[in-house]
Parts: C-alpha cells; structure tokens; sequence
C-alpha cells in the first residue's frame, strides 16, 4: 500500500489571491508530517490541492510519480483519504453508518457492500476508539466524539496517504495524544503516510517525524522538528516573541511564549 | 481500545439487516394492506371488509379465496381500486421524490411543492397544452414530457438562485423556491386567461383529483412510478454519501456533479408524473419522510423504500378523508395536506437548525 505524494512547484490561486506559491514538499510511506504555520499562511488550502480537490494553477500534484489528475477518481480515493477541518456527519445517521461511508471507493458503483467492507468499517471503528459507540447517533455525540468518527470514517477508506486539516483542533489530551499516536503507529508498522494540518507545534514536534512551516503561501521550512522549530524562525513567522526549550524526557523541543520579566 | 470492544463490533457487523427495521417494515406492509381494504369499503355504498377483502383476493388469484358478491366486485375492483391505488402511487412517488430532494439539495426542507418543482411541472404542461402539440394520451403524453422539463428547469434555478459560492443555505433555498412559485404560477394563470378556449382541459389537469382513476390510466402511471421508484432506490447508498460536503464526496470518489443530475432528473420526472395525475398536492415529501426518518433512520437504503411504503398509506388515508370529511363533496387531497403540512413544515423550520447536517 506504501505510496508517495508529491507536490512539485505547486501554486493554488483562491479568487485573485495567490494562497500557495510555489510549494514543494512530499510525503513519503511510513511518515507522519505536520503542516503547520499561521492563520491564512495557506495550510488548508495546499492540503486540499493535496487532495485533488482544487486544482494548482501551476506547477503539479504526483500520487506514485503519476499526476493526480490522470488517476481514476475511484483509483485516487482508495490511495488518498482526506478529512476537511469540519466534517460532516449527517443527522440521524449512526455512527457504524457513518464510518461505513469511508467504503465508498471500495464497493461498486450501484452494488451492495461485502464482507470485506463491513470488517474494514469495524476495524476502522477500533482503531478511532468508538467500538462502545457504534449504535449511537451522532447527534448524541460530543464534539471530541464527533472528530472521531470522522477520523474513523477516513480509517475505513483505508488509503496509503491521509490528508488531516487539523483533526485534533476539539480533542482533549488524551485523544490527541491516542489520535496521533495511532497515525504514527500505521505509519511506521503499515507504511500509511500522513500529512497533518496542527497549530499546536509542541504536540506537532512530539509525534511528527517530519514538520513543514508554511508562511504567505510559501515553504518556510521543512525538516525534523528539532531543526525547523528555532525560536528566530518562529517569532518572525508567527509575527510574535516565541522561545523554544527541550522536552525534559524525550528531548524534542516545546514551543512557548516569550515573557518579558512579569505577565505578558 | 478494548479486546471485547473489538470483538463486539465483529459480531454486530456479521448480524445482517438489523430486526427493529424487518418489524418496521412488516408493520409498514400491514398498515398499507389495512388502509386499502378500509379506503375501498368506505363510501357512498358501504361494503364490508370482508367482502372487500375477498374481492381483491378474488382478482389477485389467492388460494382459497371465495366468489364476490357481483355488485361489491363491480364498486370495489371496478370503481374504488383504482382510485384507492393511483392515490397510493402517487403518494409513494411524491414521498419517494421528497426523500431525493431533501438529500441531494441537502435540505431537510425541500418538498417537490416548496422549492418550485411542482409550480414548474406545472407551467410545463400547461405551455403543452395550449401549444398546437397533440393532447394527451391518458393524461400522460407530451403534456407529461413538458411538465418534466417544466419540473427540471424549475429545480436547477431554485437551486441556483438559492447558491452563494459553494453554499445553499436552506431557508434561501425555499424562498427562491416560493418566488419560483409564484412567477410559474402567474406565467400559467396568464396562459390560461390567453387561452380561454382550453382554460377547462388546463384546470382539469392542473387541479386534477382521483375521481377520473381508471385502470387503463394505471396502466401508464404504475410503470412510470416503477421506474422513478427503482431508479432512486438503486441509487439510495450514493444519496447517503451526498448528505457529505462536496470536499468529502469527492474525495470519496464519487462522481458528485453526475449523481446529483441523475437524482434531479429522477425526482423531477416523478414530481411532473405525480402533477399530471393528481395535481399539486403538497407537503406529502416532507411530511412522509420526516415521520419515517424518526422510524427508519436516516440512511436511504431503508428510509427510501420505507416512505414509499408509507406515503402510499398517507395519501390513500387523505383521499379516504377528502371524499368523507364533508357529506356529499369532495374536499381536494391538497388542501387537507397543506391543513396538516403547514404546522408541520413550521414545526420544522423552528427545529431546521439541529436537523440540517453540521
């Protein structure tokens, strides 16, 4: 299933405004890499030209060395999952119906699911930790539960490359850490490649082998979290005084405000 | 994640079609048999049950059923059947057309009557009419084929006007379709004052009603419905899918812009079928499908065939009450929908913002 997605010079225009500029970066099986930078430094917008779903007004988007666009939508969605930062979960529907949806580029156009399918939609199930909630509707659910399902329903699509727009923006702590960890778990047993749009970088350097900075549009950075994240970098980027110190076990570094003696 | 968890889930997989739907929809089979046996004993002329019952059976060629009273055969296979079944069909289509409607313009509001389609069929087949064309062929013929543009066209403007960007917002969405309403209304009252030579052929048809069922006019609206009927059921798994963003559905795979015209045009024809046979009778797409969301669920694998089921039992049951409610007349099936459909479409609008997907 190991696959490579390739953006190469890629630039996005949304109206007038050119949001990505010239953006080159890949995401490689067994990798999870963050995409972080700040608000409208085009992190959405490159994740969605990502998924095929704008189209760069120059330069290319490889899945496996081959343009997106010349992949059959159904050949692309079995390689490629991506979950926008809001996903839908239509009212009424029950969890387990709403992870099955994932199965889509699975089952036939006008045919019935299989077995496989139905194992693949509860393994998906497991692995977002929602087993106990299969027969609840989402309207029941919590905001944290509601991420999950989504993140579940991309599970079950089971896609060598993941596209995430923030999927731990509404978890609690323990949810993102078992998010995360279960991405970078795939990643490094089965080969699954993740790119990660997250704001909080500390969490980003603790279990992203790989982080991407984006700043107006354009590649700021790219390498291991304890090169890319300088506090230079950082405060100029974010516009604000960072510091950066070392996680006192593991090591990476933590990102955090810079204080002027007193309160900010 | 827990082992049992794990384990539960497999299991719950492996269990097939889950029973609580098999009782719904042996409840729903029984309600609709019950509803026309009573539907065409009722009448000027009461006949028992019994003898209903074996009149039907009598004709369907059941074991064991016994030889009709000869005047009981004749009202009820005769004269109330067919309008007893045209009244279940057209209920099922609009049901069905409501249920495609509501999930491909993701808006829990949208009824073939509320969002113009039925004003534009409407339209439609009076241009047909009072164009030289040739008239009609059991009332389905090029007067059909234009109300379906007519209901097409109507669809994709409402559509469209409502669209800001990538959005529909659904209450915009209903309004255009009110102002749709309106101008296909005022564009088809001129017509008909232009043309007052045929005003009775057009308000026959535009303000149809059940008391001209006949089998022969079954014979061409039974297979219509059919194929509507058919068609969105096959496609019910792909409806569920669109109730997703545009982002998520092709990103899915799905071809989103082909599936939303198929489910279109498929709803547009029943909608225009439904007008031609029986008029414009509203809210049986909302009303029908909103009960049965609360009963069925939400997926249109189950939701689809099971409003079918009871939309044919709802409009049997109103037309039961138009030709009974009030001795000696008829009161039309649209204007006792529209009594339980408006408090129940304002009931809806207050509750909109839980029920639209978010």
């Amino acid at each position: 299933m190991n696959a490579t997605l390739e953006l190469r010079g890629v630039s996005v225009h949304l109206g007038r405004s050119r949001v990505v500029q010239e953006c080159s970066f890949a995401v490689n099986a067994g990798e999870v890499v963050a995409l972080a930078g700040p608000n409208g430094a085009g992190k959405s917008t490159a994740l969605r030209a990502a998924a095929g779903l704008l189209k760069p007004s120059s330069g290319q988007v490889l899945l496996d060395g081959r343009p997106l666009h010349q992949w059959h939508r159904r050949e692309r969605a079995r390689r490629i999952a991506y979950l926008p930062q809001f996903p839908t979960l239509p009212a009424l529907f029950k969890v387990r119906d709403a992870v099955a949806m994932g199965r889509a580029p699975h089952i036939p156009m006008l045919g019935a699911e299989s077995e496989a399918d139905r194992a693949a939609a509860a393994r998906a199930l497991g692995r977002a930790g929602l087993a106990t909630l299969a027969e609840r509707p989402v309207d029941e659910l919590s905001g944290g539960e509601r991420q999950r399902v989504a993140l579940a329903r991309a599970f079950a699509q089971e896609p060598a490359i993941l596209l995430l727009d923030e999927p731990t923006a509404n978890l609690d702590l323990r949810y993102q850490r078992a998010i995360l960890g279960t991405l970078r778990a795939d990643a490094e047993r089965n080969g699954l490649g993740c790119l990660v749009v997250i704001h909080d970088l500390s969490l980003a350097a603790q279990f992203c082998q790989r982080l991407i900075l984006l700043g107006e549009g354009r590649v700021a950075a790219d390498g291991p979290p304890a090169e890319v994240l300088s506090a230079p970098l950082l405060s100029h980027l974010y516009g604000t005084a960072l510091e950066t110190l070392r996680h006192p076990v593991s090591g990476v570094p933590l990102v955090l405000h810079a204080m002027d003696g007193g309160a900010p | 994640m827990t082992v049992r968890g794990e384990a539960r889930v497999a299991v719950a997989a492996r269990r097939g079609i889950p029973r609580p739907r098999v009782t719904a929809f042996a409840a729903g089979f029984a309600l609709l048999a019950v509803v026309v046996v009573l539907s065409a004993s009722i009448g000027a002329v009461g006949i028992p049950p019994r003898e209903t019952a074996t009149v039907i059976a009598h004709h369907l060629h059941l074991p064991g059923a016994g030889t009709p009273d000869f005047v009981a055969d004749r009202i009820v296979w005769d004269v109330r059947l067919p309008r007893v079944l045209t009244a279940g069909i057209v209920g099922a289509t609009l049901a069905a057309s409501g249920v495609a409607y509501q999930g491909v313009f993701r808006n829990p509001l949208a009824d073939p009557f509320l969002i113009g389609v039925a004003a534009g069929a409407g339209l439609g087949g009076t241009i047909a009419i009072v164009s030289p064309l040739p008239l009609d062929f059991y009332g389905l013929g090029f007067v059909t084929l234009f109300a379906f543009l007519g209901a097409v066209v109507t669809a994709g403007l409402t559509y469209e006007l409502a669209r800001s960007g990538r959005t529909v917002n659904p209450s915009t969405h209903i309004l255009a379709g009110v102002a749709m309403s309106s101008i296909a209304g005022a564009a088809t009252s001129l017509l008909m004052m232009l043309n007052q030579d045929k005003i009775s052929v057009i308000f026959g048809w535009l303000y149809g009603d059940f008391t001209t069922s006949s089998w022969a006019k079954l014979e061409v609206l039974a297979p219509c419905a059919a194929i509507a009927g058919i068609v969105l059921v096959v496609l019910a798994r792909q409806l569920d899918h669109l109730l997703l963003s545009e982002d998520e559905v092709r990103s899915l795979g799905l071809p989103v812009e082909h599936l939303k015209l198929a489910i279109i045009l498929t709803a547009s024809f029943a909608t225009a079928v439904c007008v031609s046979v029986s008029g414009t009778i509203g809210f049986v797409g909302l009303i029908v499908p909103h009960a049965c969301r609360l009963i069925a669920g939400a997926g249109h694998r189950t939701l689809l065939p099971f409003s079918m089921l009871a939309g044919a039992s709802f409009l049997i049951a109103i037309d039961l009450a138009s030709r009974t409610v009030l001795p000696g007349q008829e009161v039309p099936a649209g204007i006792l929908t529209a009594a339980l459909g408006g408090p129940f479409f304002l009931f809806l609008l207050r509750r909109q913002r839980r029920l639209v997907t978010g």
